[in-house]
């Protein structure tokens, strides 16, 4: 089964029970994070604008934070809205698809803080079923990826 | 409340308010190279080619240069980028 389709409207969402057993819990998680200042999950998600003043930082997350908290807070709602629909296969609008890829890059960005991953490398180092559902996440999100650009990509990586 | 005019803070930098804010990404082991591709188009507007250039410069440099202007513009493409999950700072 192909999880995107892009079709003439949308994205064609399709989920299997294992798909929906995972994402459905990803919008708890995420509204269950805690303070940026004790959470490495929340703080990955608030990380500093002003590199060298963490004055000028702190000031632009209070200053930006409402509309974050609004942004988020839509785009978990689209998710939800989605996976409701998902197992019979449901079309979501552009939009709407890229509300649900927030959502999965989100909860893959907190996940991974909440594990420690901080560099490359640090995924290696992860538990088996931690890091598989990391990786299932990714593969999620690929497939996305490319029903929403329309193509893949090629490009070579310096080793 | 005073009733002394006021002062202008006295400073020995002088901070031209033209020159322009730099909109820096920085490379993070968890963002996917090609999601990273499709934020800095749907962002930017870039073509494939521009987007996988930024995108691979933040992955082998450790950071890219992915925009310039004002503070202000500066800010809201940071804000952008961090709805979007990608760590972005703003320098002069």
């Amino acid at each position: 089964m192909i999880p995107f389709l892009p079709v003439e409207d949308g994205i064609l969402v399709t989920l299997t029970p294992e798909d929906l057993d995972l994402l459905s819990q990803l919008p708890e998680f995420l509204n269950s994070l805690g303070d940026p200042a004790n959470d490495p999950a929340a703080a990955r998600l608030q990380s500093p604008v002003y590199r060298e003043d963490s004055k000028a930082s702190n000031e632009w997350w209070r200053l930006m934070g409402d509309e974050f908290r609004e942004s988020r807070a839509a785009d978990r709602s689209a998710f939800e809205l989605i996976l409701e629909a998902a197992a019979a296969g449901t079309v979501a609008s552009v939009a709407e698809a890229e509300a649900f890829m927030r959502v999965l890059n989100e909860s893959r960005l907190a996940l991974a803080a909440r594990l420690g991953v901080e560099e490359e490398g640090d995924m290696e180092r992860l538990e088996e079923d931690d890091r598989g559902a990391l990786e299932y996440l990714a593969s999620l999100q690929q497939l996305l990826v490319i029903a929403l650009m329309g193509e893949e990509l090629e490009y070579e990586i310096e080793p | 409340m005073t009733t002394k005019p006021l002062e202008r803070p006295v400073t020995d930098t002088v901070i031209d308010p033209d020159l322009p804010w730099q909109v820096v990404v920085w490379n993070d082991p968890v963002n996917l190279m090609d999601y990273v591709v499709w934020v800095l188009r749907r962002l930017f507007g870039h073509s494939v080619e521009e987007a996988t250039r930024l995108m691979l410069a933040v992955h082998n440099e450790g950071k890219a240069t992915v925009a310039q202007g004002p503070r202000e513009q500066a800010e809201m493409d940071a804000y952008r980028l961090h709805q979007h999950g990608l760590w972005a700072t703003i320098e002069k």
